[in-house]
């Protein structure tokens, strides 16, 4: 079974992805900040992260150029509230970005391609 | 008989012995027989019985006076000799009458003296004044001249000579006639100096003319009397002719000084009628040629140009032969009677009559460092030159090389007069003239006119400049202050934005995260629970109101992040249509009337469809909006139409309109007046339309509805498009 890190500051938000996408078939990690992300990465390799930006500790940003160093081909799918860090350079390293919506329809696609690149990549 | 007398004498003594006369009697041996007494009193020498003396004064008897007195039978003999009387000497008149015997024979004289010191005294001045009279008449450098009754000369002086060239000798007898010009003849000028003597006895320097016997006719004034004699009888008359001629001349010559400044008065005020320096350098150039001007042929205007520091040839005016010239100014003079309206009629033909001229003209460009060219002395030494070409080709210390010749060939002219311009603080130029075409002499009139009128052309022309660097400095002020107060507007909205920028993010953090978990659960619970539950129902609503929120929020990312319009061709009429089609329900279920009144030709414009297609919801969404509330017919008008190579569309609602103090807000960010609403409707509009290079205005009046004008730039024919290709397309307007 594939593996997605979820990093999530809202615990509420944790719940919710949890809860769909581990309906989409994935075993889902959680972590609640940077620092917990960078962790889980280098002990859990996931397959597939799901990124926000905006949280305490550590931004997202700083927390993919980590994910990013200590694996360099794992997608990143950035999932914020922000719409402007579209164009920071280090989303550009990100595979997809994903504004949030209560509606999760767009984050599944992302997934969904990402899955399919990385299944073709293979 | 002698004693007879002697007693009578004695009788007569008594009644008149003091009178002032000396009486006595001599015998015939020249003794004294008898003295009166006043004689005796004064001469108390010539005691009677005594004998005079031949040397004295008393009648010296003399052999030949006594044959005269001899053959003279009776006769009274007078002499005048100087006696000695009271110790001075007096002049007396002796009378001396013989006494004759009954034969015939000398026996006495009777004598009277009467001393006429005085009265001889009074005839020598009177000679004496007749002599410097005659004189004062003969040297008189005025004519002095008597005429008898018939007007005939009787005496003609020296003066009359010098004036009139007729000697005494062809004058006297001669009728005056011939010193009176034949039309003041006719006009009776006789008559009426004849009229005017008999009535005022004297005519005092009365202006006229006269002739000189060459022919040309000489200003003189006239002062003529009656010569009346001591009977009452006019005897003639006499005239003092003065020769007027030079004073005349300087009448003249200050009637010609005073119709010469007035009409540079009248030059000046034209001049300064206008600050347009092109009109000014115009009025000049017709001003010195024309005939009530400085009537100068040709005139010709060099400017400096203090940028390259030369003189450059600027326009001129002028014919290139008489006929031209001739045919010109008559026709002016025809039409205009006043200089000023001939300056303003008269157009400087360029390419017609002027040609010639300002060829010419055009040709002169020099240095102003080649200080020894005749036009840059002009203008370094601020003075006017008359130049002529056999003077200056030999002069050592000027040139007037003009390109491959002189300034006389490029001119075709041998006599030209240079006026320079000059400011207080700087040289404007010259104004070269010549009378190259009437070869006409250029006076010193002329000369001092047009240095005159250069003076005042300066001044005009400096103050064109002065006037066009004010008007230049108050447009800049202006301009700035227009820049200033849109700058601060920008500011303001800018800084509007910036907020709104950091606010929108922080809203959309702090408030689509819980959306998120909202909306994300009420799905999840929606789906999880059965078809029939009414739950399921309930779930579905927390969804589709979260689902409005974040709608809001994705606007206020909008405004904040405006997307770059992607550019297509897009039918703005048929656009329009789709958003009215769309809105069609929310028209009816409020009474709304819309009519669309679209433009017959095609509205293409460049743009994002689905932008654009926003801008019209949004428009028409706030036009919806004001008829809120409104109670009479609501009427929502959509206009479209091409206006100056742009599209315009106009949104009309009859609602309240917008008061002026909300005018200046409507386009700004979460302004609004209405209850609900983000106040972002208008605010996106004019996004977008900025985002299509466009204007959007609004028109409003209160009570009167409002009404919106956007105006988006016209896409370029779809041909020009294909040609170019799509992506060179892009390239061009994105």
């Amino acid at each position: 079974m594939q593996k997605i890190l979820i990093v999530e500051d809202e615990a509420a938000q944790r719940v919710l992805y949890e809860t769909e996408i581990s309906e989409m078939g994935y075993e889902v990690l959680l972590a609640s900040d940077g620092v917990e992300a960078v962790d889980v990465v280098r002990e859990q390799t996931p397959d597939i992260v799901i990124l926000d930006l905006m949280m305490p500790n550590m931004h997202g940003l700083d927390a993919l150029r980590k994910v990013l160093s200590i694996n360099p081909t794992i997608p990143v799918i950035i999932h914020t509230a922000y719409s402007h860090y579209k164009d920071n350079f280090m989303s550009w390293a990100a595979e997809e970005y994903i504004v949030k919506s209560s509606d999760l329809t767009e984050l599944k696609n992302a997934i969904r391609r990402v899955q399919s690149d990385s299944t073709v990549g293979h | 008989m002698l004693n007879e007398l002697t007693h009578i004498m004695r009788l007569l003594d008594r009644f008149v012995g003091n009178y002032p006369i000396f009486l006595y009697l001599l015998d015939d041996e020249n003794r004294v027989v008898w003295t009166n007494q006043f004689l005796k009193d004064k001469v108390p020498e010539l005691q009677r019985s005594r004998r005079i003396d031949p040397d004295s004064p008393w009648w010296p008897a003399t052999d030949h006076a006594n044959e005269e007195s001899a053959s003279a039978e009776n006769a009274v003999e007078k002499r005048l000799t100087m006696c000695k009387i009271d110790e001075q000497e007096r002049q007396i008149e002796f009378l001396s009458l013989p006494l004759r015997g009954r034969f015939g024979q000398n026996s006495g004289a009777l004598r009277l003296g009467v001393d006429v010191t005085e009265n001889e005294e009074a005839r020598r001045r009177l000679r004496e004044k007749e002599k410097l009279f005659s004189a004062i008449i003969r040297s008189s450098p005025d004519a002095v001249i008597f005429l008898d009754n018939d007007e005939r000369v009787v005496s003609w002086n020296r003066g009359a000579n010098d004036i009139f060239g007729y000697s005494r000798e062809e004058m006297v007898h001669q009728s005056i006639d011939r010193l009176i010009p034949e039309d003041l003849q006719n006009l009776g000028e006789k008559e009426y100096m004849r009229k005017e003597l008999e009535e005022k006895g004297a005519i005092r320097k009365y202006e006229t003319q006269r002739l000189h016997k060459d022919g040309h006719s000489i200003y003189v004034d006239i002062s003529s009397t009656q010569i009346v004699d001591e009977n009452g009888e006019v005897g003639g008359t006499s005239q003092i002719i003065k020769n007027i001629d030079s004073r005349k001349e300087l009448e003249f010559e200050l009637l010609r000084t005073i119709l010469e400044l007035s009409k540079l008065n009248d030059l000046n005020e034209i001049l300064h009628s206008t600050y347009e320096e092109e009109e000014i350098l115009r009025i000049i150039l017709v001003a010195i040629t024309a005939g009530e001007g400085l009537r100068f042929n040709r005139a010709f205007l060099v400017m400096i140009d203090h940028e390259t520091q030369r003189l450059q040839g600027t326009i001129a005016v002028g014919p290139s032969n008489e006929d031209e010239a001739n045919r010109i100014w008559s026709e002016l003079d025809q039409q205009h009677r006043y200089l000023k309206d001939i300056v303003r009629a008269y157009s400087i033909d360029v390419e017609g009559s002027d040609r010639q001229v300002n060829q010419i003209v055009q040709q002169i460009n020099i240095p102003l460092s080649d200080e020894k060219h005749v036009l840059v002395e002009a203008v370094r030494k601020h003075q006017v030159l008359q130049i002529e070409k056999r003077q200056l080709l030999h002069s050592s210390a000027l040139h007037c090389e003009m390109g491959d010749g002189h300034i006389f060939d490029l001119f075709a002219s041998d006599k030209l007069v240079i006026a320079p311009m000059f400011s207080r603080t700087e040289s404007l130029g010259l104004i070269i003239a010549d009378n190259c075409i009437s070869r006409q002499k250029v006076t010193p009139e002329d000369i001092e006119g047009l240095k005159l009128f250069a003076t005042q052309a300066s001044l005009a022309i400096e103050n064109a400049r002065l006037y066009e660097k004010l008007e230049r400095r108050v447009e800049e002020v202006q301009d700035a202050y227009e820049q200033l107060e849109e700058n601060q507007e920008r500011l303001l909205r800018a800084e509007r934005l910036a907020t709104i920028g950091e606010m929108s993010a922080k809203i959309a953090h702090e408030i689509r995260n819980p959306l998120v978990s909202i909306g994300g659960f009420a799905r999840l619970i929606e789906r999880k629970i059965e078809e029939d539950n009414q739950l399921k129902q309930y779930a579905g609503i927390i969804r589709d109101q979260v689902s409005n929120l974040e709608q809001i929020l994705n606007n206020i990312l909008n405004v904040a992040n405006p997307p770059k319009p992607e550019k297509n061709r897009v039918d703005i009429n048929q656009s329009i249509e789709q958003v009215v089609g769309f809105l069609a329900n929310a028209f009816d279920e409020r009474g709304i009337v819309s009519r669309l009144e679209l433009s017959a030709e095609e509205c293409i414009v460049l743009g994002d469809a689905k932008l654009l297609h926003q801008m019209f919801l949004n428009l028409l969404k706030n036009a919806i909006e004001a008829l809120e509330g409104q109670e009479l017919e609501r009427r929502v008008t959509v206009e479209t139409r091409i206006n100056n190579a742009m599209a315009e569309i106009q949104v009309t609602d009859n609602g309240p309109g917008i008061e002026t103090g909300v005018l200046k807000k409507i386009f700004q960010s979460f302004f609004t007046t209405k209850s609900s609403g983000s106040g972002l409707g208008l605010s996106i509009v004019k996004q977008i339309v900025k985002n299509h290079n466009g204007k959007v205005d609004v028109r409003t009046r209160k009570d009167e509805g409002a009404s919106f004008v956007v105006q988006l730039p016209l896409a370029p024919q779809e041909e020009a498009v294909e040609e170019t290709g799509e992506d060179g397309f892009s390239e061009n307007h994105s």
